[in-house]
C-alpha cells in the first residue's frame, strides 16, 4: 500500500496473539436472540439503546417507556422493511405496450422496449437498452436509468420523464460487427414532464433538466443538446453573502459566510441555474451601491453589475435559541421579488455538515426545487444506527427534523445524541421533548452518562447561547440575557479617557460642519454628570461667536457612559475657515478609491478614502473607510473608523470585520499558541496563514468565542477559545 | 507483513448460507458466527488492548446480535463486503466502550494467557507490541489494527472509521512510528533485521 508498510517488517506482530473466543459464543448469541422478537427488525433498535448493558441479565428487562419506543421502531422499520418486497431485479423486451410497477416506481412501456432493473435500497437501477419508456418515480425514490449502453445516465427523484433509446440506422449499418450493439444505439431522448431529473454523458458535464425540457443525447457524435424550451441552466444567479444582525457574537459572520459559501456550492452544482462567480457581501454591496434600503430597484442595480440574472441576498440573525435565515430571490431585469423566505433554525445546525446541508436546503427552496425528504432521511438514520454509528444517525434525524418535525424523529434525535455522548445536542432534544416524553426517554442518557442538567452556573450559557460578557457590554446589556452581567458591571469612579474619545467622536462630524470664517482653534471644557449628561460648556479660547455657540449646542447634547462621580475635561478641536482656499475634491477622492475597491486595492481604496475625509467629512466615506480597513486587515484603522460611526452603523458594518477576523474593538485579545509537533493555525477554519509557536501580539482576535484549529498533516484538532478584550491567552497542546 | 498475522480470511462467506441468514436461519447463522468470531474477538480484544478486558466477551456478543438483527438489511452487492461490514459493527462497538470512564483502566493483561507455552523472546515480543500498541491513542489503535491485523486497505478503514483516506494514511504512519519507535527500545536486538 505504501513504503510506510515496511515499518514494522523487523518486527512479527503475530506475537501478540489474541485468545480465541470463547466456545458457546455462537449459543450465547443465538439465545439472546430468541429472547426477542426473533426473525424481526425490532432488536435493531434495543441494541442500539441498551448495548452498553450486561447481556444475558439484561435484554428483556427494559421498562415499559424503552419497549414502547422499541415498538415504535420495530414497526417502522417492518412497514420499511415490507416497502419494499417486490422482487428486487427483472427484466422484460415489451411485444406489445406494458406496464411495469416496481413498487413506488411506475414505467408505461412502449412495444419494443427493452429494460433490466435491479434494486440497490430505495434506488432502482434500470438498463433501458432500446425503446421508448414513460417513467413515474414517487420522491422518496430514486430512479437511476443507463439508457442506449451508456450512451446516457439518468436521474430521476419525484419526477415525470420519458426516455426514448433509438437505434441509430446508418450508424449501424457502417459499423457493424461487435462494436453493433453499443454503438448503433445512437440516440437517447430525455423528456422532462415533471421534477428532479438529471442527465449525464460520458463525455460532458451533467445538466438539470427542467419540466416541459427535451434534451437529446447522440452518442455516435459525442454532442447532447436542448430540443425545446425550458433547460435554464442559461440564466446566471448570483448570490451575496449574507448579512448579520441579532445577537453579536463572533460566530455569526463566521457561520453566514460557511452558509453563503454553502449556497454557492449548491448553486454551481445543482438546481436550474448557472452561479456567477462572485463571492461579494451583500453589506459591502449596498454599501458601495449606497442602498440604504435594499428596495428591488437599488437592488437589481448590483445583481445588473455583477452580471447576474437572478440575485439572491439576505440576513442571518441569531437570537437567543435559534438563528433566523431571511432570503430574497430577485429577478434583475425585471427588478422584482421572485420569491422570498424565511427560515428559524437552530443553533446546533452550526456543525459544518449541517451547515451544508442547510445551504442546500434555502437556495433550492429558495428556487422552487424540492431538497429534503424527512422520511428518506429518517430512513438513512435508522440504518446508521445499524450500523453503530450514532453520530451520523443523530445528523440525520436533525436533517430530516428540519425537513418535517416529527415528534417520533425528535424521539430518535435524542436518542442518538445520548447514544454519541453529545451533551449540548443531548440537552436541546431533551427540551424539546414532551413532559411525558422527559420521563420515558431521560434514561437513554442517564446510561451513557451524559449529563441533561447544567450546573446553575452554566444555565444561563444554556438559555443564552452566544451571549457572553462581551457580547453583552456591546448591546448596552440589552435583554434579559445580559442582566447578569449588568449587576457586575460596577461603574467607574470617573470618565475614562476612552470614554471621553468614544463619546466626543460621535459628536465630532457635526461639530465639524460649525462655520467659522478663519482657520480657527477652539478648546473647551465640559463637565458631566455622574449619569453621564453634559453639566456645562465653557470655551476656554476666544473663538468667533457663531461657531462658539455652534459647538457649545451640540457638546451639551452629548452623551458619556454613567458613572460614579461624573467628570470634566478640555478637548480641542481645529476648524478650516470657510474662506480657505479649496485644497482638495471630496467626491472625486471618494470615487477613485471605489476605484481601487473594484481592482482589489483595499490599503489604497482606505487611503483615498481616509483623504476624502480629511477633506469633507462624510459618514457615508467613514463607512467606506472603516469597510477597506476591515478588507486590508488594519486593525488600528478599522478602530478608528468603528469609533466613528453611530451605534447603528457599527453594529451593522462590525460583521465587515468580523468575518475578516480584524480586530476592531478597542482592547483586542491576542492568543499566544504552541504545540508539539508544530501545527499549522486556523481561527474559526480560515487559515492563518502563522504556524505554532505564536507568541506575543502576533495573533490578535475580536474579543468573543473563537475556534482554533491545529492542522498537523492531514489531522486536524479543534478547540474552542474565549478571547477578553484587552488580554493575552496562551494554549499549548501535546497533539502527538 | 508477516502472513501468519492475518486473521482475516479472504474467502467470501457462502452466498446461500448468507441470504439463509438473513432470512432468520438459526443453523445459518451460526455458521455465520463460527466463521467471523475469531476475527471479531481479535479484533475487539486488540483495540481494548488491556482496557475493559471483561467486556470482550459481551462485546463480541453484543456485536453478533447486531450483525444478526441487521442482516436483513445487508446488500451483498453494496460497497462494503461481509466481513468489513461485520467488523465496522465491531470497531464502533469496541470505540463507544473505549470512550466510557469506567473503560479507563488498565488490565495490564495485555498478552493472551492462552499462549503461556510459546518460546520466551516470542512472548516478551507479543508483551512488548501489546505495550506498545495500548500506549497508542484509541485513534490510532484501531487504525493500526485494523491495517495490520485484519487486512483492512485504506479505502475500507475509511469506511470503517468515518475518517478521510488520508487521515487514515497519516495515523497509520504516526501509529506505526510510534510502535516502532517502541519495539526498537524494548527489544534492540531485533531494531535492526530486516
Amino acid at each position: 500500500m505504501s513504503n510506510d508498510d515496511d515499518m514494522l517488517e523487523a518486527f512479527d506482530l503475530s506475537a501478540w496473539e489474541a485468545p480465541p473466543p470463547p466456545a458457546d459464543l455462537a449459543d450465547g448469541v443465538i439465545d439472546r436472540m430468541g429472547a426477542t422478537d426473533e426473525g424481526t427488525d425490532v432488536g435493531l433498535a434495543a441494541v442500539a439503546l441498551d448495548h452498553h448493558r450486561a447481556p444475558r441479565r439484561g435484554w428483556i428487562i427494559a421498562g415499559a417507556a424503552a419497549a414502547t419506543f422499541v415498538l415504535a421502531i420495530g414497526v417502522w422499520t417492518l412497514i420499511r422493511a415490507t416497502h419494499h418486497a417486490a422482487p428486487s431485479t427483472g427484466s422484460v423486451v415489451a411485444d406489445q405496450a406494458r406496464t411495469l410497477a416496481l413498487e413506488t416506481v411506475h414505467a408505461n412501456l412502449d412495444p419494443g422496449a427493452d429494460v433490466r432493473w435491479r434494486r440497490d435500497g430505495d434506488v432502482l437501477r434500470v438498463e433501458q437498452r432500446a425503446g421508448s419508456v414513460t417513467w413515474r418515480v414517487d420522491s422518496d425514490q430514486q430512479l437511476v436509468i443507463d439508457a442506449g449502453a451508456a450512451s446516457a445516465s439518468v436521474e430521476a427523484t419525484g419526477a415525470n420523464l420519458r426516455v426514448e433509446v433509438q437505434m441509430n440506422a446508418t450508424d449501424a449499418k457502417v459499423i457493424g460487427g461487435a462494436a453493433l450493439t453499443a454503438a448503433a444505439v445512437a440516440i437517447v431522448t430525455v423528456v422532462v414532464y415533471e421534477g428532479h431529473v438529471k442527465v449525464g454523458k460520458a463525455s460532458q458535464q451533467t445538466v438539470v433538466v427542467a419540466p416541459g425540457s427535451t434534451y437529446k443525447v447522440n452518442a455516435v457524435d459525442d454532442t447532447a443538446s436542448v430540443v425545446g424550451a425550458g433547460l435554464t441552466r442559461s440564466k446566471k444567479v448570483a448570490i451575496l453573502g449574507l448579512e448579520t444582525g441579532g445577537v453579536p457574537n463572533g460566530h455569526v459572520p463566521v457561520v453566514a459566510q460557511a452558509l453563503s459559501s454553502a449556497m454557492r456550492a449548491v448553486a454551481a452544482n445543482e438546481g436550474p441555474y448557472t452561479l456567477a462567480p462572485v463571492t461579494r457581501e451583500l453589506v459591502d454591496e449596498k454599501l458601495l451601491a449606497n442602498c440604504a434600503t435594499e428596495a428591488p430597484q437599488c437592488m437589481s442595480a448590483i445583481g445588473a453589475n455583477l452580471g447576474a440574472d437572478l440575485l439572491v441576498y439576505g440576513h442571518l440573525e441569531l437570537g437567543k435559541r435559534d438563528y433566523t435565515t431571511r432570503l430574497v430571490l430577485l429577478d434583475v431585469a425585471k427588478k422584482t421579488i421572485e420569491r422570498t423566505q424565511e427560515t428559524v433554525w437552530p443553533i446546533a445546525g452550526t456543525e459544518r455538515d449541517m451547515i451544508d446541508w442547510w445551504g442546500r436546503r434555502f437556495y433550492l427552496d429558495l428556487i422552487g426545487v424540492p431538497s429534503c425528504d424527512a422520511d428518506a432521511l429518517k430512513d438513512e438514520g435508522m440504518q446508521q444506527i445499524n450500523a453503530g454509528q450514532h453520530a451520523a444517525a443523530l445528523t440525520k434525524f436533525e436533517q430530516s427534523l428540519a425537513c418535517k418535525d416529527d415528534s417520533y424523529v425528535r424521539q430518535l434525535a435524542f436518542m442518538e445524541s445520548c447514544a454519541s455522548a453529545n451533551p449540548p445536542r443531548a440537552k436541546q432534544h431533551y427540551k424539546r421533548l414532551t413532559p411525558v416524553q422527559q420521563g420515558k426517554f431521560r434514561q437513554m442518557c442517564i446510561r451513557n452518562k451524559v449529563e441533561l442538567e447544567d450546573p446553575p452556573v452554566a444555565s444561563a450559557a444554556i438559555d443564552c447561547p452566544g451571549v457572553d460578557e462581551v457580547s453583552c457590554v456591546l448591546s448596552n446589556y440589552e435583554g434579559d440575557c445580559c442582566k447578569k452581567y449588568l449587576k457586575s458591571a460596577s461603574k467607574p469612579d470617573g470618565l475614562t479617557r476612552a470614554q471621553i474619545s468614544e463619546a466626543i467622536a460621535k459628536v465630532k462630524p457635526q461639530i465639524m460642519k460649525c462655520k467659522t470664517p478663519s482657520d480657527d482653534k477652539v478648546v473647551v471644557r465640559v463637565e458631566v454628570k455622574p449619569s453621564g449628561d453634559v453639566t456645562s460648556v465653557t470655551m476656554t479660547t476666544s473663538a468667533d461667536a457663531e461657531l462658539s455657540k455652534c459647538v457649545r449646542s451640540i457638546l451639551a447634547g452629548a452623551k458619556f457612559p454613567a458613572t460614579k462621580i461624573g467628570g470634566s475635561f478640555s478637548y480641542p478641536f481645529v476648524f478650516s475657515g470657510a474662506t480657505a482656499p479649496a485644497q482638495c475634491d471630496a467626491d472625486a477622492l471618494k470615487e477613485e478609491g471605489m476605484q481601487n475597491i473594484n481592482m482589489g486595492q483595499h490599503a489604497a481604496a482606505l487611503t483615498k478614502f481616509e483623504k476624502s475625509l480629511a477633506c469633507k467629512e462624510d459618514p457615508y466615506v467613514t463607512q467606506l473607510a472603516f469597510m477597506e480597513a476591515c478588507a486590508s486587515r488594519n486593525s488600528a484603522k478599522a478602530q478608528l473608523y468603528y469609533k466613528r460611526m453611530t451605534p447603528t452603523q457599527q453594529s451593522k458594518f462590525s460583521q465587515m470585520c468580523e468575518r475578516e477576523n480584524v480586530a476592531y474593538l478597542p482592547g483586542e485579545g491576542y492568543l499566544q499558541v504552541f504545540s508539539k509537533p508544530a501545527a499549522k493555525i486556523l481561527v474559526d477554519g480560515r487559515d492563518t496563514g502563522m504556524t505554532t509557536p505564536i507568541t506575543g501580539q502576533q495573533l490578535a482576535l475580536v474579543p468573543g468565542k473563537h475556534k482554533i484549529t491545529f492542522v498537523v498533516g492531514d489531522d486536524h484538532f479543534t478547540y474552542p477559545v474565549q478571547i477578553k478584550a484587552g488580554e493575552t491567552l496562551t494554549m499549548s497542546k501535546d497533539l502527538q | 507483513m508477516q502472513a501468519a498475522a492475518r486473521a482475516r480470511s479472504s474467502e467470501p462467506f457462502d452466498e446461500v448460507t448468507l441470504r439463509r441468514a438473513q432470512r432468520g436461519d438459526q443453523r445459518a447463522w451460526r455458521d455465520l458466527i463460527d466463521r467471523f468470531q475469531q476475527p471479531v474477538h481479535a479484533l475487539i480484544w486488540r483495540l481494548l488492548a488491556g482496557r475493559a478486558r471483561h467486556r470482550v466477551e459481551d462485546l463480541t456478543q453484543e456485536t453478533f446480535v447486531r450483525v444478526l438483527r441487521a442482516l436483513p438489511k445487508f446488500d451483498p452487492a453494496g460497497t462494503a463486503s461481509l466481513s468489513t461490514w461485520i467488523l465496522t459493527i465491531a470497531t464502533r462497538m469496541t470505540l463507544n466502550e473505549l470512550r466510557r470512564p469506567e473503560s479507563a483502566g488498565l488490565d495490564r493483561e495485555l498478552i493472551s494467557e492462552a499462549r503461556a507455552d510459546v518460546d520466551a523472546e516470542r512472548k516478551r515480543l507479543g508483551e512488548a507490541i501489546a505495550a506498545g500498541v495500548a500506549a497508542l491513542p484509541d485513534a490510532q489503535r484501531a487504525v493500526l489494527v485494523l491495517r495490520e491485523y485484519h487486512d483492512l486497505d485504506y479505502a475500507e478503514i475509511a469506511a470503517v472509521l468515518e475518517l478521510d483516506a488520508g487521515t487514515v494514511k497519516s495515523r497509520l504512519s504516526r501509529a506505526r512510528a510510534a510502535l516502532r519507535a517502541h519495539l526498537t527500545e524494548a527489544m534492540p536486538e531485533l531494531g535492526g533485521r530486516k
